[in-house]
């Protein structure tokens, strides 16, 4: 399988590098708040994390110059988008929803299915690099592209200031300044953490409390595999050693009734090829959520709510069309994903709740972010 | 430092155990207390009910001797598998390299049993997940504030799920701590001959924890135990009355820890 087939030699260059002084750098997440784990090799620091936000929302990090990280990890939507499934620089369609970009920082697993990426750094590696599907499609062209960057002073200024003994762009300084970047965008100012690690007992109402409630039920099951701090089973923080990596095949599909998902995209099994792992995919961050539509890995349930009806379905029954087929009878269903009966007032009990999740300031700083870049832009 | 009675062990195991007898602080007036957990291999379930992973905790350990006097043992602070009170134990699964070992040391004397708990006791049991320490940490061990950790998970495959955890826990909301000690505790309270402390191990015996269960078609034991007939025998199995959440006669019933030789 060529999917996201990546050269071993760009893991090696990431792997010979010597630490700059580690830095105490100026998290944004509250005081009481678990810190994230950063490697040793790339520690955080303000310099990095402007020079990766630079890369971040500029399209000449792409080879044919069409488009940013930015381009799908949109600001305005949690660094997700409204897309279905992504588009790649050279207009590839790609099979998966774009992740939203939430607490990277605290997770210990990257994108849809991927089990062996360990840390953003290595993760940075697939869109940059990444053949089947072209995301920003610069194999090969690494030179010229970084050339670009040793050619504007103000990148060179910002490379200087973010690693000083550079004197040109090469492929660690991206790596890390991206990854500093992306490591940088935590969300916990949302009603949801001031009710219920501030204390503050208005700061949700009572429907979304009822929902909160709901959420962390036996009938509902939905903190099983969105459970923690950041409502995934795919997160640690500082003090946390084991990593608890999970991925679920949640019943959207069983085409032909082969417990089969459509031959395009078999989720984790694509790496693994254990047939078990047929149609398995990581529980992504709830965080923001309300701003990521559309769900699933595929894109294919367009709102919340329909989220929640599919999940109280117990999966999803394709009737007609080419992937036709009772997902709630898939064999590899996870068996958290039994169904529930659910009334209209719970339904909007837990949307409300899922709204409660939002962080208006995170998504404020995130387009702050990109305009201060593009006022800054030289092109 | 004086040199501690020496322990031998095996060279052929099954268990890989992660030994840190070797750093210990040790005296003359200790003895150290090495309990080793095994998996007894299960009868051999339906693809998707394999692999089995289970994980516990290990609370208020004891050694008792022969008048039925019981003394604390003190764990050894061990991130990320245990500190001080509690261990984690993780036996063999997919997705987790494992702990078979709690490790600590007891005044020395004449012990007959060894109790521990199995879970984590109310006053831990619901304090602040920001705050939790290893291994008090685990997302994947716990349910909320309200609720507090799961104190065994047993995950068949994909087939079928055993979470034992305290019920009944009254709050204003699910991310609010009780006040009261839950009414269901859940807390099985388990004693074994005092030489899978020493010389010998625990076997946990999953065929008896299951022997109700058919993990193709049963529902799952999350939480209201009381309202299937194969969750009550599940916790029966622990010595766990399910109505009441409390042990039934000590819980010495329990048919799953059993002492056995190295």
């Amino acid at each position: 399988m060529t999917r996201l087939g990546l050269r071993s030699g760009w893991l090696a260059i990431l792997a010979a590098c010597t630490p700059p002084a580690p830095t105490d750098y100026p998290w944004h997440i509250p005081a009481d708040y678990p810190r994230p784990v950063v490697p040793d090799r790339n520690p955080m620091t303000a310099a990095k994390v402007t020079l990766g936000r630079h890369l971040f929302f500029d399209v000449r990090l792409s080879w044919n110059g069409e488009q940013a990280c930015a381009s799908c990890h949109q600001p305005e939507h949690a660094f997700s988008e409204p897309r279905q499934t992504a588009v790649g620089s050279t207009g590839e369609r790609h099979a998966r929803n774009t992740l939203a970009l939430v607490n990277v920082a605290y997770s210990d697993a990257f994108m849809w299915a991927h089990p062996g990426l360990r840390g953003i750094e290595a993760q940075t590696l697939v869109p940059l690099f990444g053949e089947d599907p072209v995301e920003l499609g610069i194999a090969g062209h690494e030179r010229e592209v970084f050339a670009r960057f040793d050619d504007d002073p103000d990148y060179r200024r910002r490379l200087s200031e973010a690693f000083p003994r550079a004197d040109a762009f090469a492929l660690q300084h991206v790596v890390d300044a991206l990854a500093c970047f992306v490591r940088s965008l935590t969300s916990f100012d949302t009603p949801f953490d001031r009710y219920a690690y501030a204390g503050e007992d208005d700061a949700m109402d009572e429907r979304a409390i009822r929902g909160l409630n709901h959420f962390f039920s036996e009938r509902f099951e939905c903190h099983h595999c969105h459970g923690g701090l950041n409502f995934t089973a795919s997160s640690t923080h500082g003090d946390v050693a084991l990593p608890s990596t999970t991925f679920h095949n949640t019943g959207l599909y069983n085409v032909g009734g082969d417990n089969a998902y459509p031959d395009h995209d078999q989720g984790l099994y694509e790496l693994t090829e254990q047939p078990t792992d047929r149609g398995k995919f990581r529980a992504p961050t709830l965080r923001n959520v309300a701003l990521t539509a559309p769900y699933m890995h595929d894109g294919s349930l367009p709102d919340l709510g329909a989220v929640l009806d599919f999940y109280a379905a117990g999966g999803r029954n394709l009737t007609t069309g080419p992937y036709a087929g009772d997902g709630r009878a898939n064999a590899y269903k996870s068996q958290f994903v039994r169904g529930f009966d659910m009334t209209p007032e719970e339904r909007d009990d837990l949307l409300a709740f899922l709204h409660a999740l939002t962080d208006p300031s995170f998504v404020e700083r995130a387009v702050r972010s990109r305009l201060d870049v593009q006022a800054n832009r030289h092109l | 430092m004086k040199r501690c009675r020496s322990l031998s062990w095996p060279r052929k195991s099954i268990v890989i155990a992660a030994l840190a007898l070797g750093s210990q602080a040790c005296s003359p007036a200790t003895q150290p207390v090495t309990t080793r957990f095994a998996l007894d291999p299960l009868p051999s379930l339906a693809p998707t009910a394999s692999p089995a992973t289970l994980r516990f905790y290990v609370s208020d350990l004891h050694m008792v001797n022969a008048h039925g006097q019981a003394t604390p043992v003190r764990l050894t602070a061990a991130p990320p598998y245990q500190d001080e009170r509690t261990a984690l134990v993780s036996l063999p699964g997919d997705d987790e390299s494992g702990n078979t070992v709690v490790h600590g040391t007891v005044p020395r004397g004449d012990y007959v049993h060894l109790e521990f708990l199995l879970g984590i006791p109310f006053a831990r049991n619901h304090g602040n997940p920001l705050q939790a320490a290893p291994p008090l940490d685990r997302p994947a061990m716990f349910w909320a504030w309200q609720s507090g950790h799961k104190f065994l998970r047993l995950d068949l495959g994909n087939a079928w799920s055993f979470h034992l955890g305290s019920t009944g826990c009254h709050s204003t909301s699910a991310v609010r701590p009780p006040q009261d000690e839950c009414r269901r505790p859940n807390l099985a309270r388990i004693r074994l001959p005092a030489a899978v402390a020493t010389d010998g191990q625990i076997e946990v015996d999953l065929g008896a924890l299951i022997a109700a269960v058919n993990p193709t078609t049963d529902e799952n034991c999350m939480g209201s135990y009381a309202d299937a007939d194969t969750c009550r025998r599940v916790l029966d199995a622990l010595g766990l009355d399910a109505g009441t959440g409390r042990c039934l006669a000590d819980c010495r019933g329990q048919r799953v820890f059993r002492a056995a030789r190295r």
